[in-house]
């Protein structure tokens, strides 16, 4: 496997913000999610998790209520807001261009270079 | 950001709930991953383990979400004001113009606010205010306005002591006194006021120690008694607990102490102690000299209690003609204090408004100009990744923090305004509580600063905010000339102009009024004579044989003393307030109404008033003789259409008289259905041998005679010797009051100076930050065309002509502020009439001579930063960019 690749910090919101989208989620929860959906690729550090949770809470994006887990745990769940929603849109699309950036760049050939 | 705020707010508030769902979601956590961990088939201990290992040192996650709410607000405010405090350390210049600036509005709002809120606002300091009243005569006068007064008789006080249940009445002497004290070795001046049984407890203050005055002890010939403010018990007596019953030595006579007030009451006055009153019908009690207060019992009605008292004074209106509308009745006591005052502190409260506003245009320009020089700056953040939200919130910082010096400067410079006014102008205002900063206008102080830098600044920030960085980067520093925000700038100041103008208007209006009025001509020469009046509404003064002999022995013994140059008495002095009679010429069936006043022989020789015509009353004027009278140059002017009026005969007083002289013009106050506190008016002059009976008992009833002295040498204690010479024929007879003319001069024009003087206090910081601010423009225009004027100069233009074109835009914003100003002031002045003597509000003068000032002062303005024009080298303007 991969060594799992290190994440920026604003990279990280975006996929927590995605990872809540698919429906509401404690903080464990989010970062199985995420690790599944990269298919084992992203393993979120355990330290970052949580710092990152509440700088979303409090920037409007995210909210927290306490709720009851699958086995009649409590936990605190997170969802996403509908500012959540414009800003993991406005986000996604900011990455998609980015990276196609990235990649037109780094499949430059040298001819390409120096016209 | 609203919501950010809120939610690092809860966060602080809730500190404790916030602290426990966090470890309980940690804890939560590391369950779960112990969990996973051991159903993937670690064993529990060696789960759990790996689990917290995993997670990392639980405190600094939890640092880490702590700062997570509050990380972006407040390290951004942070960061904003190192920021700002780095800009203003650069630009010293501006920091200090824009608090001074500030300073000056804020100060000044603050001092006048501190001054209506005393007067008008503040709930007076006793307890359930809202239910003091202040009782007072009301009358229609012939103008149709209604006239209030608040001085009343020791009759009306007898009546309504009696008469009236639904107030609890007490009753205080208007006029304060001096007294000399003297406890032990030391003899002091006191301020001393004289009350009422039950004075206090209508105040509802309870003494510290010991009581009040009671009924039976106020009364005349009742015992020596004085209670002690809080102040003059620490300062002379210690602070004794065992006062009572010690004796004061006041006016030579002792008195025994038999109460303390608490610390902070005043009343009225500033009082150091508080003597009975003994209200009597006669002496002083027969002139206008209490005022009377009260407070409604529980469940009473203003409505209720002004008809009983309107009831229970019916008996002394009944008698006054029905077109008077006389009657008694009550007011708030605030409301019935400010009534007086209302019109002119609010007006001196919009002018602070208005020189704040001036105040604030010129931070707003000064702030326009600075953002303009940082362009580079900001367009280098802006590229750099900077939102225009976060620079609109830097700039804003940046105006919260001058803001905060702003009114730092304010409130000490309002402190310092508010100790001005206190010494000029706090004795006609006749206040009942402190006037000092407290927390309402330390609110004040903080909500103008701050609404006022926040407002100036705002549209700097925005502007910035809305910089478009590669524009900016290229556009600085090539413009030839002129820059496109320059005009915003002239056209703040022409604004700001406007209002100087409007302020210079009503100031100048104000102090040629006070000028007329100052200036009138006196008719005498006051210098020195002092003035002594006693009330003789007493049944030993019935007759007019009385009253002659009694005005003249007293005048005689003066006369005799080698002290006195001369002396006399009247019925009314020059500058008090005039009885209003009615005469008609002999012939005439109309009767008309003039201002009538008696005088012993020798009255025109003692204030100095030149004779006209004829001769002046002497002793040759008794009653056995034929009945004679003097009238003034105004009467002629009036009545008999300047004809010689030697010969001339006049029905008044009960007689027809024959005017055998003319005499000069003296100013009085108002009578009815007038307006100017000063004026010339038609005067007849009687001699009181020749005054009836009936007339005299009349008049007695509403004015107290004085007598009048001039002092042969100035050190002459004019006020020992016409006590000594009173007591000396009729020891029973009080004087009321003694003062000098001056001090009758004074007292009358006391509101308009206050007026005439905050006015033009206002306009002149209001000129003097305009100017500021037109200079700051021109040197900031200067600096903008270095280039364009370098090139002019090396065209070969003259120093002169340059000078010239760099000044001309601040004559041309004067200008336009005039323009526009004159137009305001001519829609504002309107509210000005009622202050305004002696010229019309559209005086042409004053127009004339604020247009000149302004433009005078905008050409200083502008032509001394234009100077900086001599110093550019046009070779160096050239090259440097």
């Amino acid at each position: 496997m991969p060594k799992p690749t290190d994440l920026l910090q604003g990279t990280l919101d975006l996929l927590i913000l995605k990872a809540l989208s698919l429906g509401p989620m404690h903080g464990y929860g989010v970062l199985l999610r995420i690790e599944q959906l990269s298919r084992e690729a992203l393993k979120v550090p355990q330290g970052s998790l949580y710092p990152a949770l509440y700088r979303l809470e409090h920037r409007g994006w995210i909210t927290s209520e306490l709720g009851v887990s699958e086995n009649n745990r409590k936990a605190k769940f997170y969802s996403l807001t509908a500012a959540g929603r414009r800003q993991l849109e406005a986000e996604t699309e900011q990455w998609g261009r980015l990276s196609d950036a990235v990649a037109l760049v780094l499949g430059a050939s040298k001819v390409e270079a120096t016209s | 950001m609203i919501g950010r705020l809120w939610r690092a707010l809860a966060t602080t508030l809730e500190r404790r709930r916030f602290e426990r769902e966090m470890a309980a979601e940690m804890a939560d956590h590391l369950e779960r991953r112990t969990e996973h961990l051991v159903r993937e088939g670690l064993p529990r201990a060696r789960a759990e383990r790996q689990a917290r290992l995993e997670f990392g040192n639980p405190e600094a996650l939890k640092e880490a979400c702590r700062e997570a709410r509050r990380l972006d607000l407040a390290d951004e405010l942070a960061r904003n004001l190192r920021h700002a405090a780095r800009i203003f350390a650069r630009a010293p210049g501006l920091t200090v113009a824009v608090a001074a600036t500030l300073g000056l509005g804020i100060g000044a709002n603050v001092a006048i606010f501190s001054l209506v809120d005393a007067v008008l606002w503040r709930p007076l300091p006793y307890p359930d205010a809202d239910r003091l009243a202040i009782v007072e005569t009301r009358l229609r006068s012939p103008s149709g306005s209604m006239e209030r007064s608040r001085r009343h008789d020791g009759r009306t006080w007898e009546i309504l002591e009696t008469g009236v249940r639904r107030l609890d009445l007490a009753v205080f002497s208007s006029w304060p006194a001096g007294a000399n004290a003297v406890a032990g070795e030391t003899v002091e001046h006191l301020r001393v006021q004289r009350v009422g049984a039950g004075f206090f407890r209508v105040l509802g203050t309870a003494p510290l120690l010991g009581r009040e005055f009671r009924a039976e002890e106020d009364v005349p010939g009742g015992p020596a008694l004085a209670i002690l403010s809080h102040g003059l018990w620490q300062r002379r007596f210690g602070g004794d607990s065992r006062i009572l019953g010690r004796a004061l030595m006041l006016r030579g006579e002792p008195h025994t102490i038999v109460g303390v007030l608490p610390e902070g009451l005043r009343t009225s006055v500033e009082a150091d102690l508080w003597t009975p009153l003994r209200p009597s019908t006669s002496g002083e009690g027969s002139g206008s000299n209490y005022t009377i207060v009260g407070r409604l019992r529980p469940g009473v009605s203003w409505a209720a209690a002004d008809a009983e008292v309107g009831a229970a004074g019916a008996a002394l209106t009944a008698t006054a003609p029905a077109e008077l509308e006389l009657r008694l009745g009550v007011e708030p006591l605030q409301r019935g204090l400010g009534r007086e005052v209302r019109g002119r502190l609010l007006l001196a409260w919009s002018a602070a408004w208005l020189v704040l506003a001036v105040a604030s245009i010129n931070v707003a320009g000064l702030l326009l100009a600075h953002a303009a020089r940082r362009t580079r700056e900001i367009a280098t953040r802006m590229a750099l990744g900077g939102s225009p939200g976060a620079i609109l919130r830097q700039m804003l910082t940046e105006s919260l923090a001058l803001s905060v010096v702003g009114g730092a400067t304010g409130l000490a410079l309002g402190a310092g305004l508010l100790e001005l006014l206190r010494a000029l102008a706090f004795e006609p205002l006749g206040l009942w509580q402190e006037v000092g900063i407290d927390s309402r206008a330390l609110a004040v102080v903080a909500g103008s600063a701050a609404a006022s830098v926040l407002l100036s600044g705002l549209y700097p920030a925005l502007r910035a905010s809305r910089l478009d960085p590669r524009a900016a980067r290229c556009a600085s520093g090539i413009r030839v000339a002129g820059s496109s925000g320059s005009w915003r700038r002239r056209a703040l100041v022409a604004a700001q102009l406007a209002v100087v103008a409007a302020l210079l208007v009503g100031a100048g209006l104000l102090a040629r009024s006070l000028w007329h009025l100052q200036g009138l001509e006196p008719g005498f020469d006051a210098e020195g004579v002092v003035a002594a009046s006693a009330s003789l509404e007493d049944a030993r003064y019935g007759t007019a044989a009385e009253v002659d002999r009694l005005l003249e022995t007293v005048a005689e013994r003066l006369r005799r003393d080698p002290g006195v140059a001369a002396a006399s008495a009247a019925l009314n002095l020059p500058y008090e307030r005039p009885l209003n009679f009615p005469f008609a010429v002999a012939g005439d069936a109309d009767s008309r109404i003039t201002d009538l006043t008696y005088v012993t022989p020798g009255y025109f020789e003692t204030l100095k008033i030149p004779l006209v015509r004829g001769r002046r009353i002497d002793r040759r004027d008794r009653g056995t003789t034929a009945p004679v009278a003097l009238v003034n140059r105004a009467f002629m002017r009036a009545y008999l259409d300047d004809r010689d009026p030697l010969g001339a005969r006049l029905r008044i007083a009960e007689a027809e008289r024959e005017i055998v002289g003319v005499v000069a013009d003296t100013p009085q106050q108002p009578g009815w259905g007038d307006t100017e506190p000063l004026a010339v008016r038609a005067t007849v002059y009687v001699p009181v041998a020749q005054a009836s009976d009936d007339f005299l008992r009349l008049v007695h009833g509403w004015f107290q005679p004085s007598w009048v002295a001039r002092p042969a040498m100035p050190e002459t204690d004019l006020a020992g010797r016409l006590r000594q010479a009173v007591a000396a024929v009729d020891p029973q007879l009080p004087l009321a009051r003694i003062r000098t003319l001056e001090e009758v001069r004074a007292q009358a024009l006391a509101r308009e100076r206050l007026q005439a003087a905050l006015a033009a206090f206002a306009a002149a910081v209001a000129l003097l930050l305009a100017s500021v601010g037109l200079a700051g423009l021109i040197a900031a225009s200067v600096s903008e065309r270095r280039r364009e004027l370098g090139i002019r100069l090396t065209l070969g233009a003259s120093r002169l002509w340059t000078v010239r074109a760099a000044a001309l835009p601040g004559l041309g914003a004067a200008g336009a502020g005039l323009a526009a100003g004159l137009p305001l002031a001519l829609a504002l002045v309107r509210g000005l009439r009622a202050f305004v003597h002696g010229v019309g509000v559209f005086d042409p003068v004053t127009y004339l001579g604020v247009a000149m000032a302004l433009l005078g002062v905008a050409a200083l303005a502008s032509l001394v930063p234009a100077l900086r024009v001599l110093r550019l080298d046009p070779a160096e303007t050239l090259r440097t960019e």
